[in-house]
């Protein structure tokens, strides 16, 4: 069980032949806690949304899980991803219309879990765990403070108990202290429901929440000009 | 899941979802309504005259018989005698046959001499018979009975006494003033030509035709003179018939009759065809008025997707995630069509409760003035088919957004 990306290149438009990314071999084996830095715009989330089925690579084989995303069709990698990763992003977490709790059914909607009446307590139990009051709930989350809408965000990844989770800088709104609460709430859920943690940021100040740490450049070998 | 999500979207764009709501509903007011006057138009002109099969006059085209005879309309051309009605009365197919005679009017109002059973064999609309709002049919020489819009329009009730002129129209010079007549009936309305005519007794339009003063001076003296003791005004000619069979099978073959029949040259026509071929005259501008309303339609719906498209720009961090979690390009598809179709729905209900009230305020207004009956309940499923077309063109419409929505992901 591992991630794994071999003669991978990526360019978002096939005019211009400008690769983003160029790795030759990438693997990671999952389980801990993985750390990715690297400066804005080297094209970490690009990376992000290939490991998890967003963004097809131009050549290359990509493996998550023990699963080939590069053999899968859309249908496919769509249930894959909803049934086995978990994300979280700078902005835009959520659905700004729906409260906390339908945020959350969403995801669940999409996994092929079974729909139970469980999932409610589930949702709740996640919710308090996180600090969330009750009485924000049922809340349209544009309402919420931002530091309130990532912790929703941790929660309805954690919906569906995900084996990977991807984390694209999810703490850069966030100040010292809420960084640390966000932090440590992550690595504890991540624990409980024995989930690999992929989490990326050019914040090298985070690094001690981590075991294993790699830097982006030594991943991609197509250098900056 | 979907719907839920549709629902609350829409909700949170309120302002651009209701004032796009708005637009549609105005298009499917205009699309419904203008449908709804035509339907009830062409009903209320192919209904008015109903329960007779064949009506006969002088031999003439048939569109002329149909105006004169059923219209008002022109004048007619020539008599027939009083011997072909009384040998076309006693065919053994001939049920009922009802004599009418044109020529006088009032106020330019027309005046119609015939015998009480037209009151008892005339239809209209969906056989509907003639009913009085006030008073009875006429028994005596001078009686008189008004249609609706008469009644109303010149502000006669029973009792009242008129006098006819010769000729048609308000210029006419000839007044019959020695003898009035006396209201004795009012119709009520029908929405047909009947609702402006004046109805009067064969003998009473024999009566005023009379050339001898002494003879009219004579009836003036009798103004309650009955029907039955007035033999002697017997009237010679009649402008035409309006004939019931006894059996509606013999109607093409009694027509043939007719046509063919030595002694005076006749025409019989079917009132229905006629006034169906009449409509089909008319029918350019029905279709003309038909493609203006289409446009309207097609016009909103037009709208509708440009909101929905310029709607996407703002909605990409929002697809975007739904895609993230695992919503599949064809989910983002239905759900702006989904959006589209709640638009639809939602702008088809507020059209339809304003025709309600619409109709219910202007039915009075528009059988007075046009002299249309107009259904004021708006039933849906009689235009079902015009709301499932709806449906169908808002889904087309929808189709360039859902299509740009659901691309709007990589993957
Ligand atoms: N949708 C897109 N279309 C075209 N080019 C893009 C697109 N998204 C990103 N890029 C380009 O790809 C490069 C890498 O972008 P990416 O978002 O992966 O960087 P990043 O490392 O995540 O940066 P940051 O730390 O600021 O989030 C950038 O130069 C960016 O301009
Ligand atoms: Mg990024």
């Amino acid at each position: 069980m591992s991630i794994q990306l071999n003669n991978v290149e990526f360019c978002y438009s096939k005019a211009t032949q400008k690769n983003i990314l160029s790795i030759d071999s990438w693997s990671t084996t999952v389980g801990d806690r993985q750390f990715i830095y690297g400066p804005s715009g080297c094209g970490k989330s690009t990376l992000l949304n290939i490991i998890g089925g967003i963004l097809k690579p131009t050549t290359g084989t990509v493996s998550v899980l023990g699963e080939s995303l590069d053999k899968m069709n859309s249908h496919q990698r769509n249930r894959f991803r909803a049934n086995n990763i978990g994300y979280i992003f700078q902005q835009f977490n959520l659905i700004n219309y729906l409260n906390a709790e339908e945020n959350i059914q969403l995801a669940h909607h999409f996994s092929s879990r079974k729909k139970t009446t469980k999932v409610r307590d589930k949702i709740h139990y996640l919710l308090s765990d996180l600090n969330i009051k009750s009485d924000d709930w049922s809340r349209p989350v544009g309402m919420l403070s931002v530091g309130q809408q990532q912790r929703i965000a941790i929660a309805r990844a954690f919906v569906n108990s995900p084996q990977l989770l991807i984390a694209d800088e999810p703490t850069s709104a966030l100040d010292e202290v809420s960084t640390n609460n966000f932090m440590s709430q992550l690595s504890t859920l991540c624990k409980e429901h024995h989930t690999t943690l992929l989490f990326v940021s050019h914040d090298t100040r985070l690094k001690h929440h981590f075991n294993h740490v790699h830097e982006f450049s030594q991943i991609n070998s197509k250098k900056e000009q | 899941m979907l719907i839920r999500l549709a629902i609350k979207s829409l909700i949170y764009r309120k302002a651009s979802i209701l004032l796009t709501i708005v637009t549609v509903s105005i298009g499917i007011f205009i699309l419904l309504g203008v449908e709804h006057l035509r339907d009830q138009t062409k009903s209320s002109f192919t209904n008015s005259v109903s329960g007779v099969d064949l009506i006969v006059g002088t031999r003439t085209s048939s569109l002329n018989l149909l105006l004169y005879s059923v219209f008002r309309i022109g004048d007619p051309t020539n008599n027939i005698s009083w011997q072909s009605y009384q040998n076309l009365s006693q065919h053994n197919t001939v049920d009922w046959a009802v004599p009418i005679s044109l020529g006088d009017s009032h106020q330019g109002y027309r005046v119609i001499g015939t015998t009480p059973s037209y009151f008892d064999f005339f239809r209209h609309g969906n056989q509907q018979q003639l009913h009085f709002r006030h008073g009875r049919k006429f028994e005596s020489v001078f009686d008189l009975v008004l249609g609706a819009s008469v009644a109303n329009k010149l502000g006669y009730k029973i009792g009242d006494r008129v006098v006819l002129s010769h000729g048609i129209g308000h210029t006419s010079f000839i007044k019959h003033d020695k003898l009035p007549f006396n209201v004795i009936g009012i119709l009520k309305a029908t929405g047909t030509p009947v609702d402006h005519t004046l109805h009067v007794s064969l003998q009473g339009l024999e009566a005023v035709h009379m050339t001898n003063p002494l003879a009219i001076k004579r009836l003036a003296k009798t103004p309650e003179l009955a029907l039955t003791q007035a033999t002697y005004l017997k009237p010679k000619s009649i402008t035409a018939i309006m004939i019931g069979l006894k059996s509606k099978m013999a109607v093409f073959n009694f027509q043939r009759t007719i046509n063919t029949n030595k002694n005076e040259p006749l025409s019989a026509i079917l009132p229905g065809v006629a006034l169906s071929q009449l409509w089909q005259t008319m029918s350019v501008f029905d279709n003309a008025l038909g493609l203006i309303t289409l446009f309207i339609i097609i016009s909103s719906l037009l709208g509708l997707s440009a909101t929905l498209l310029s709607s996407l720009k703002e909605r990409e961090p929002e697809i975007k995630l739904l895609r993230t979690i695992g919503a599949s390009s064809g989910f983002i598809f239905l759900l702006v069509e989904f959006e589209a179709m709640l638009i639809a729905l939602l702008s088809a209900l507020i059209a339809i409760i304003g025709l309600n009230l619409t109709l219910s305020v202007a039915q009075e207004y528009i059988l007075s003035n046009y002299g249309i009956t107009i259904a004021s309940h708006f039933t849906s499923t009689s235009h079902s088919q015009i709301i499932i077309g709806l449906f169908l063109l808002t889904f087309i419409a929808a189709i360039p957004p859902a299509l740009k929505g659901a691309k709007k992901c990589h993957v």
